[in-house]
């Protein structure tokens, strides 16, 4: 479910939020008081081991000034499936799911928003993620579900 | 004695089955019905939603291809599986500890799995599907085939196919989730369509490849309705929920 955080919401990750920062957990992107989205999120921060979910973020973050950025990393669910390449490396980051709010997608429809996101992240398309699910909204959309 | 944990196995000398609760849940979401903890045998498995939800207690003598039967025809409800191996059971004994694994649910919830009510044929009903030969895009004479060639031949194909899928497999055995889903959906909306498989270098050589440059898309599956691009497995899912798949195909 979107929830779009007014100005007035914007609060710093509290301890408990910092440490859901973890595989599995998902970090949501705090817009600043001014409107625009952080250029790092307290996940980008708290991820310095993981590269692809810091690019992911740090990317999508500058690329679409998201009001609510999802990143969940699901590698682990996936790390003994055949086909999967990271052989099960236990800290292959291959498998991500990402739900995003942008006034960027406002007028679009779903193939061109996927494809603003897929060409923000065309470095990590080619190698290593192995399967991105995207969900995609407008402020407007959440508003009115 | 204990037993390791993870993967469950059960012999008939022990005469006891393991908790339901200690057999691993194994995520097969997306591809994971091939999963090596998924296992080969006979056995009894359960299946679980993506909430966690126990929605089908099943025995058979090929669990992995039970597993994915179920995954392919009904994947909402098949997020997970927790599998016991019993690869020297008879048939009695699959019987009695798949009765062992769904009562244990009953005392825990105080009902049967939903797949397991009287009536309910969602997980024992075997759907009927047209079997369809994929759509090949060359006769396999030249596996250097040009990237341009190539183009013209997708070019073609979406033209002259109103509903056409680009997957990974084949319609009866797709190699890929995604893929897996997309064909599922086309299949319940009972329509004809076709499917090319991305990963037949014979017949479609590099096709993987030149498509992702054709459509500027970078994954697969691909659906194309009346030589239009529709989207991905994401798009395509997201449509076939809100009716609009069902619009646009119904007017193709």
């Amino acid at each position: 479910m979107f929830t779009r955080l007014a100005p007035a919401q914007v609060t710093a990750p509290t301890a408990t939020e910092r440490n859901r920062v973890s595989r599995g957990a998902s970090v949501v992107t705090r817009v600043r008081p001014d409107g625009g989205a952080c250029q790092e999120t307290a996940g980008a921060k708290m991820n310095v081991g993981r590269p692809v979910y810091t690019a992911i973020t740090q990317k999508l973050t500058r690329a679409l000034a998201p009001t609510v950025l999802n990143v969940i990393d699901e590698s682990a669910m996936h790390a003994g499936h055949v086909g999967n390449p990271s052989r099960g490396d236990p800290s292959a980051e291959t498998h991500f799911r990402v739900e995003i709010v942008s006034d960027a997608f406002e007028g679009k429809r779903q193939v061109m928003r996927h494809r603003m996101i897929y060409d923000a992240l065309s470095e990590e398309m080619d190698n290593p993620i192995h399967a991105l699910q995207l969900k995609t909204k407008t402020p407007s959309e959440v508003s009115s579900a | 004695m204990g037993r390791p944990r993870g993967r469950g196995r059960a012999s008939a000398s022990d005469g006891a089955t393991p908790a339901l609760a200690s057999a691993e849940l194994v995520v097969i979401a997306n591809d994971g019905h091939e999963d090596a903890r998924v296992v080969t045998t006979p056995g009894v498995y359960a299946m679980y939603d993506a909430g966690g939800t126990l929605q089908y207690v099943g025995l058979s003598r090929r669990v992995r291809a039970s597993v994915k039967t179920h995954a392919f025809e009904i994947p909402q409800y098949c997020h997970a599986v927790r599998c016991l191996a019993m690869p020297d059971a008879s048939k009695a004994e699959l019987q009695t500890a798949w009765k062992t694994w769904v009562m244990e649910h009953v005392a825990a919830s105080g009902g049967l799995p939903p797949g397991n009510a009287p009536g309910n044929k969602l997980f024992s009903e075997r759907r009927a599907r047209p079997s369809k030969a994929c759509v090949r895009l060359s006769d396999g004479k030249d596996p250097e085939m040009s990237a341009e060639a190539l183009t013209e031949a997708i070019a073609r194909c979406v033209k002259d196919h109103k509903v056409v899928a680009f997957i990974k497999g084949t319609r009866e055995e797709p190699d890929c989730g995604f893929s897996h889903r997309v064909v599922n959906v086309l299949h319940d909306l009972s329509i004809d369509f076709d499917t090319v498989n991305v990963l037949d270098d014979y017949y479609n050589p590099n096709l993987l490849f030149v498509l992702k440059d054709f459509s500027d898309w970078p994954t697969i599956p691909q659906l194309y309705v009346n030589g239009e691009f529709v989207g991905g497995h994401d798009i395509v899912n997201s449509m076939y929920e809100s009716g609009e798949l069902k619009k646009l195909v119904g007017a193709a």
